[in-house]
Parts: C-alpha cells; sequence; structure tokens
C-alpha cells in the first residue's frame, strides 16, 4: 500500500520485454512519478502520458505485434482464458492495481465481442492510489453522520475512479463520521483491482469487495448479504444497475457512484441519468475539473 | 584366464547396451502414458475450474520426467524477461525420449495452452491427447517387438564375442 508512485510506475513498466522497458527504468524519478500511462502502438516507440500530454521515449525500438502479445501473455499469466472476459470488456486488471487496455482486430460471433486478435495497442494505466484525495470533499457529503447518496462525475481519466476509492477508504476507517460497512460491486476490478484474492488498494477496514460481478447483480447481493450501509460503484452506465441503486436506496443505504461526463446540464441530456436525477437517488453531485494538472471537486446539491 | 574375463566382460557389455537400447523404448512408452494421463488432467482443469496456466503446471509437476518437463515450464514462467509459454514448452521437450511425431504433437499443445478460450484449448489438447495415444499404443508393439530382438542381440553378440574370444 507503500509503494511510491516512481515505484508503481515501475511496477506497471516491468510487465514490459526488457528492450523497451530498459528506457522507461532510466527515465528521471520525477517524470516516472507523473506518467498516467504508459502507451504501446505497434510500429512506434513507447510513449507516456504525463499530466493528459502523451511524449515519447527518446532512443526507444519500434513495438511489434510480438512484444504486444508477449505483454499480454505476461499479463494474463499465459491464461488467455482466465481473463476473457476481462478482455472483452476492453481491459485487465494487473498486479499492484494497474490496468491495461487493448486494441485490434475484435473477432465477433453472434453479434458478440469474442476475442482481440492481431493486436495494434496496448495502454497501461498506472494505478494511483491518491490518499486524502477525499478529505476536502467528505465534510460536504455528510449530513448528520450519514453519507448522502453522492454521485460523481467527469470524463474519462478524470479520476472519477481515484476519488471514489478514496472516499470508500475514508469512510470504512471513520474519522469524518463512524466507521461505516462499505460493500463495493467492482465489476471491473479497477476500485480494490483484486488480484488473487488480495486488493492491491487500501480500501479501509471495514469494506467487503465483491469483484468481477456484473454490478447490477453484484448490487443486489451485496444488498442481500453483506448488510451494507454504503454501496459503492464505478462507471454507472446500463439500466440494470440503475434499478439495483434504486432497490438498495430504497433499503435506505448510502451509495457512492460515478459516471462520464462533464457536469449536471450534460448528464440530464443523457435518458439514463436524466431518470437518476429525477428520481431523486443521489443528493450530492460531485463534478472533477482538471486545471493545469490539477484537480478541483465542485460539489452540487442535488 | 584374463582373456576369459575379458570376454565376459564384452559378453556383458553386448548384453547391456541391448538392455539399454530396450530400456529407451520402455521408457518412451511411461513418458507417452505421462502426457497422456497430464493432457487428460489438463484438459478437466481447463474445462471446469478454468485453472490458470502457472497453477495448471504447478499440479502437473512432479517426480516423473513427465512431471519434470511441467515444473520446468512452470520455474521458467516465474521469470519476468521469459519468453512465450510456447517456447519454454518446445524448448523443455528437448532431451526427453519422443519420436519426432510425438514431439511435434506435443508441441502443438505448447502452442494452444493459454492462448485461447478453455473450450478451444480443450478441444486441441483432446486431439493432442487422442493422436498421443495412438502414437503410445505404436510405441507400445515397437518396445513389445524390438525390446525382445534388442536383449536377444546384444545376448547373442556377446556369446559369440566369447565363443571367439576363448
Amino acid at each position: 500500500m507503500s509503494v511510491s508512485w516512481e515505484g508503481r510506475f515501475e511496477q506497471a513498466a516491468s510487465l514490459l520485454p526488457r528492450h523497451l522497458r530498459q528506457g522507461l527504468f532510466s527515465l528521471p524519478p520525477e517524470q516516472k512519478a507523473r506518467t498516467e500511462e504508459i502507451r504501446l502502438r505497434t510500429g512506434r516507440p513507447v510513449s507516456l502520458n504525463i499530466d493528459g500530454r502523451e511524449t515519447g521515449v527518446p532512443g526507444g525500438p519500434a513495438v511489434t505485434e510480438g512484444d504486444l502479445r508477449l505483454v499480454l501473455e505476461l499479463a494474463s499469466q499465459s491464461s488467455v482464458h482466465a481473463v476473457l472476459d476481462r478482455i472483452r470488456s476492453g481491459f485487465l486488471t494487473l498486479p499492484g492495481g494497474h490496468r491495461m487496455g487493448l486494441c485490434g482486430t475484435v473477432a465477433v460471433r453472434d453479434g458478440a465481442v469474442e476475442s482481440v486478435r492481431h493486436l495494434t495497442s496496448l495502454n497501461i494505466r498506472v494505478a494511483k492510489e491518491v490518499r486524502g484525495a477525499a478529505e476536502p470533499v467528505l465534510p460536504r457529503l455528510l449530513e448528520g453522520g450519514t453519507l448522502l447518496s453522492t454521485l460523481i462525475v467527469s470524463p474519462p481519466g478524470g479520476g472519477k475512479t481515484t476519488l471514489l476509492r478514496d472516499l470508500i477508504r475514508l469512510l470504512s476507517q471513520g474519522g469524518a463520521a463512524e466507521p461505516m460497512r462499505v460493500s463495493v460491486a467492482d465489476e471491473r476490478g479497477e476500485l480494490a483491482a483484486v488480484y488473487r484474492g488480495m486488493p492491491q488498494m487500501d480500501l479501509g477496514p471495514h469494506t467487503d469487495v465483491l469483484d468481477g460481478c456484473p454490478k447490477a447483480e453484484g448490487l443486489t447481493m451485496l444488498l442481500r448479504g453483506m448488510g451494507p450501509q454504503v454501496l459503492a460503484v464505478d462507471e454507472v452506465t446500463a439500466r440494470g444497475d440503475l434499478r439495483a441503486l434504486m432497490d438498495a436506496a430504497g433499503c435506505g443505504v448510502s451509495l457512492l457512484a460515478t459516471a462520464h461526463g462533464a457536469g449536471a446540464e450534460q448528464l440530464r441530456q443523457r435518458p439514463l441519468y436524466r431518470l437518476m436525477l429525477r428520481e431523486g437517488l443521489f443528493r450530492r453531485l460531485v463534478v472533477i475539473h482538471r486545471e493545469g494538472g490539477q484537480r478541483r471537486y465542485e460539489v452540487e446539491v442535488l | 584366464m584374463t582373456g576369459l574375463a575379458g570376454a565376459l566382460l564384452l559378453a556383458g557389455a553386448c548384453l547391456c547396451m541391448g538392455g539399454a537400447a530396450a530400456g529407451r523404448l520402455r521408457a518412451r512408452v511411461r513418458l507417452l502414458r505421462q502426457f497422456e494421463g497430464a493432457l487428460e488432467l489438463m484438459e478437466r482443469e481447463l474445462s471446469y475450474a478454468g485453472t490458470e496456466v502457472p497453477e495448471l503446471l504447478e499440479k502437473l509437476s512432479g517426480p516423473t520426467e513427465a512431471g519434470a518437463f511441467f515444473r520446468r515450464c512452470a520455474g521458467g514462467l516465474a521469470d519476468p524477461d521469459r519468453p512465450p509459454l510456447s517456447r519454454l514448452w518446445r524448448d523443455g521437450l528437448e532431451g526427453l525420449p519422443l519420436g519426432e511425431g510425438e514431439r511435434a504433437l506435443l508441441e502443438e499443445a505448447g502452442q494452444v495452452l493459454g492462448r485461447y478460450d478453455s473450450a478451444g484449448q480443450c478441444a486441441a489438447l483432446g486431439r493432442v491427447r487422442e493422436e498421443l495415444a495412438a502414437a503410445r499404443r505404436s510405441a507400445e508393439e515397437e518396445r513389445d517387438r524390438m525390446g525382445r530382438v534388442y536383449w536377444t542381440v546384444g545376448g547373442a553378440t556377446g556369446l559369440l564375442l566369447v565363443i571367439l574370444l576363448t
């Protein structure tokens, strides 16, 4: 849990074949710490996403499809069958909580994604556990020692998951309020980043994680089985998720969820979220703004 | 007396050579049977539990010759600078007492292991296992037929040398 950001970068980069990672390991520590993503594209040298801007690693060799296949093999522990559902959803969770997105030629069967073959690019997103990120926000989400159901909104890569993760940790460990039992439906394994049964991220001492289960079913299972005071879920995107959240809210459980979007107005233009907001499912909306590499949190009362 | 001792030693050596040749045939059959069993276990693990390959290789590791092969593969997977599993698998097969056809069959298994969905791997492993079983039956026939021949030739050569030298 106490791995430095530089250490996290090296952990993520260690999945690359030696000839590709050598250049990355010799980068200045400050650059390693600020790297958000390591991008590999066939025929191009490795590039890094630092503070939202992509820069090439100077002098690096061009990435081949064989390199990408080997990275996928290492990431999947030579067991594609064990991670095929994750591959179909577009990314894998890696040891340390990093995640790897895939692009290539998609094989489709009966209208559904079967697998990705002929890889063309990989994107390793370095896991960033920002302890304390939620401290300025949390007091505004509490009322009488209870969490008000909250939706966190930002464009992709804006820091929703990071904020949600820290909120879960703070609520679970207590401080601003009494410690709460938090149940997490972590369908994509991004919040706790469970790897071989062990959460790679600190979600606090009173948190139960249901990993890899579809959100709607997961929320219902957690509600029935774990007696949560708070239910947390990342990226609500389907009507089934909404129904499960409404059931939970009806049982007096506080909700914590995230959604892609730029703000309340944009959310209201989308039918699912319009319904969600109209039903009064959430009482607070946290919008994340990114300004010059810094994140600013705006809390709206709904 | 010395001549007789030398002749007897030569006869023993000939008999041993015949026995060693027959032993290689027995070892090949034994190894093929071990691989057949391992492939069957792999199919079961993949289809029912979706077991990850490192765990699968650990399960297959053991005191037998095939078990040592799987242990080498499992050890290779732990190296962060390793080549693909298919190459570890192919390299691991080198030096095992197998025929060229049997080696090629097992290399095919290494080409599919961990690279496709469970059903696809099971289908491929099942086909390899069936062909391996056929190869094993043929190796058993060869062992029964040629094993005796090697012993007889070894023994007869030794006896001939004893007669010639004494």
